[in-house]
């Protein structure tokens, strides 16, 4: 180990921090408390379930739908991009689609 | 509506528990669960944005989702309730910096390790110069480093939050650290050029 790997180590393990604000508990304790709360539907327990575990399947069905529909090459890469970008959403967003 | 629970009672219970108990519309356990964890999510959050009101909207925004929808979180999915809203916060800090292009660094820490209270300017400056650099990798190694080393997660937990296996994450790990260092090397070189 060098004397920079030494440093590095050193300085990573010192803990810098900014607290955050004085009411920012508080507020979400009283926020929430004025908030009703909601059932899920079962469609989104399905959408939860099913859907969101498996991008990859989804992925590789909306490309296989591109395929088989024919369309142009232009249009693939654009139907690609829209699909990754939807499919990307669908993974961030686990505890989002509520 | 709520179950028998009385505040006392409620600190008692683990997780899991409170939030069946928030399930059925019990605010004493979900001011418990927040009052828990909300500093430590908070800390992850402010750490991959770097700005502290994002990073506290985005924690309420969440915590908000759970009180009003508590259903979102599904016991036995194999994950502790921690680590599935820590995976969460850091996919929705990920988004938000995409959508939101970073154009901030971190600034104005408080150093809270109270074993440096001794330390010289030098080292403090140098830290902040880590910091700074942290903020220019790749997320992915960004979240690793955050979590492993200011966080203090093992790296199974991190790995476990970020989804991967634990080589993938330890190889994000080394490659962060390498990129660190390189850039400390970078920054040395260039202050010795420059005469005082």
């Amino acid at each position: 180990m060098t004397v920079q790997d030494k440093e590095l180590d050193n300085l990573l393990n010192k803990r810098f921090f900014r607290s955050h604000s004085d009411s920012f508990i508080s507020s979400i304790i009283s926020t929430a408390a004025a908030t009703p709360q909601q059932q899920i539907s079962e469609f989104t327990v399905l959408l939860r379930t099913i859907i969101l575990p498996r991008p990859k399947v989804i992925l590789t069905a909306c490309l296989l739908i591109s395929f088989i529909m024919g369309i142009t090459s232009t249009q693939g890469v654009e139907a690609v991009s829209i699909v990754e970008e939807l499919t990307g959403e669908l993974i961030s967003y686990e505890g989002e689609i509520i | 509506m709520s179950t028998d629970f009385d505040n006392q009672n409620l600190n008692s219970l683990n997780d899991n528990q409170l939030i069946k108990e928030i399930k059925v519309g019990n605010q004493g356990a979900f001011a418990i669960l927040v009052k828990k964890h909300a500093s430590k999510f908070y800390a992850v959050a402010f750490r991959i944005l770097g700005n502290q009101t994002d990073a506290e909207d985005i924690i309420q925004d969440l915590f908000l989702k759970l009180w009003k929808t508590p259903d979102i979180w599904q016991e036995g999915r194999g994950a502790k309730f921690s680590t599935w809203f820590y995976r969460i916060i850091t996919n929705k800090c990920i988004d938000f910096q995409r959508k939101k292009k970073p154009d901030q660094i971190l600034e104005g820490y408080d150093v809270v390790d109270n074993s440096n209270l001794e330390e010289d300017l030098d080292t403090i400056e140098r830290k902040k110069m880590i910091e700074k650099m942290l903020q220019e990798l790749p997320e992915r190694q960004r979240i690793a480093i955050s979590l492993c080393f200011y966080e203090g997660f093992s790296n199974q937990e991190a790995a476990e939050i970020m989804q991967l296996n634990i080589k993938a994450l330890e190889s994000l790990l080394m490659r962060a650290k390498k990129t660190l260092k390189n850039k400390v090397l970078d920054f040395d070189k260039i202050n010795k050029e420059i005469p005082v």
